[in-house]
């Protein structure tokens, strides 16, 4: 299943991209797995993760069309 | 309310959604804005604008030149002052029908309950994580809503938490960061516009709040990115796996140890402020390795060097403990270790390290 990912703040930046689409494979059910296994360079680095637009890192039942991969932000 | 006040707010009043009776809950409403910098800065001088009736403003920095393109309560005359102190001046000249009280201290975990405590709605505008996590564990003890905002570099985001039991900071972001996602504007840059931006989106939340709208921000958090222009929004649901009673001492105060890491590491003072100090009971530990100079040979000198400084078992009576090395950044790192060993103890850093004047003080005094 082809799926939008958004990534934000300085996980755009390590990833050089704001979005992009990957094929998740019917069996991917961790988003948080798949992600690092695919770019372990997030390994260091937190974010929290919406699959479209629900806060979770588990795939449910049923088509995925965006999933989010929100840093938190210190600055003010 | 005198004519010239009802005029000051007449534009909004003619909206329905305001009216003469928002107006009332506008001026009935006590808010509390955490950090006076690039976000309180605009949340502060709409929500006074507005006529919010009580405002306070927590910050406990002095005005730096490199926060005038940003922070916007502030020109070149003020800088080295206290932010919440000028802050405050500012604030009541343009809105003199308003109380306002300044805290210029840190928020930490022994004052924020009783801050805190004083408000119906709180506005975290902080720069670092140890004191976002403070807020949020504050706020939800004390079943207070508070408006989150925070920024990166051109990006935005902004929530309303703990409202009517909505999700909190903890719900979004339950472990506290990484070490590679601890940057803030001092070390990642920052387009002043930004905080400019998303602290007017805070303002906006908090006056929908008082006034009861039925579409504040709360689960949901809403980023904006100021080079795509691009709005985007999750939903958030109140999740209660985080047990906050760990977070809470018995004695009512908050006891979670990350709270240290930049919220009192802060805590410096400088030469002239020291000396004048002096008669107080201040003991000054020396953290430079034993071979270095000048020597300072007096009973209020202790050398603990910094490899050391973790293995202190207990100080010495004072009322004041003031860490220094040569230049004033080992003695930093001194500092936040002792505070955190000793959470009770007031320490401070001494800015700068070794200045002519202390070596003066301690010739005069041997």
């Amino acid at each position: 299943m082809q799926v939008k990912f958004v990534y934000f703040g300085m996980i755009a930046e390590k990833l050089g991209a704001t979005e992009e689409i990957l094929e998740l494979s019917e069996d991917t059910q961790n988003v948080r797995n798949y992600i690092l296994n695919k770019y372990p360079e997030l390994n260091t680095m937190s974010f929290s993760i919406a699959i479209d637009q629900e806060l979770q890192d588990e795939i449910g039942e049923g088509e995925v069309s965006e999933i989010a991969l929100l840093p938190p932000f210190a600055g003010g | 309310m005198t004519v010239q006040e009802e005029k000051y707010y007449s534009r909004q009043i003619l909206l329905p959604e305001v009216g003469s009776k928002g107006q009332a809950l506008l001026r009935n409403a006590r808010v509390l804005v955490i950090g006076a910098g690039g976000l309180g800065c605009p949340v502060l001088e709409f929500l006074a604008r507005a006529g919010v009736g009580s405002l306070g403003i927590v910050d406990g920095d002095e005005i730096d030149v490199s926060n005038l393109h940003r922070q916007s309560l502030y020109t070149f005359q003020e800088v080295g002052d206290r932010k919440a102190k000028v802050a405050k001046q500012v604030l009541q000249k343009i809105n003199p029908y308003i109380s306002i009280q300044s805290y210029p201290e840190m928020l930490t975990k022994n004052n924020a309950l009783d801050i805190i405590d004083a408000y119906d709605i709180i506005v975290d505008a902080t720069d670092n994580y140890p004191t976002r996590y403070l807020v949020n564990d504050a706020c939800v003890i004390l079943n207070k809503p508070f408006v989150y905002g925070a920024i990166y570099r051109f990006e935005g985001q902004v929530s309303v938490f703990n409202y009517n039991g909505s999700a909190t900071y903890r719900c979004l972001f339950p472990n506290y960061p990484e070490a590679e996602s601890q940057t803030n504007c001092a070390t990642a840059g920052v387009i002043g516009i930004l905080p400019g931006i998303i602290g007017l989106m805070q303002a906006n939340e908090v006056i929908k709040i008082i006034l009861n709208s039925e579409e504040v921000l709360s689960n949901r958090l809403l980023s904006y990115n100021a080079k795509s222009g691009k709005t985007s929004t999750i939903n958030l649901r109140r999740d209660d796996a985080f047990d906050y009673s760990i977070v809470k001492k018995e004695d009512d105060g908050l006891n979670h140890t990350y709270y240290n890491q930049l919220c009192e590491s802060k805590k410096e003072i400088d030469t002239e402020t020291l000396l004048s100090m002096i008669e107080k009971a201040v003991c000054l530990i020396d953290v430079r390795m034993p071979d270095e100079t000048p020597e300072f040979d007096h009973s209020s000198v202790v050398s603990i060097p910094l490899h050391e400084i973790d293995t202190v078992q207990e100080l010495p009576e004072a009322d004041l403990f003031v860490t220094f090395c040569k230049s004033g950044i080992r003695s930093k790192s001194a500092q936040a270790m002792l505070q955190s060993q000793f959470p009770t103890k007031e320490i401070l850093n001494l800015k700068g390290g070794i200045t002519s004047e202390l070596i003066e003080l301690w010739k005069l005094n041997p």
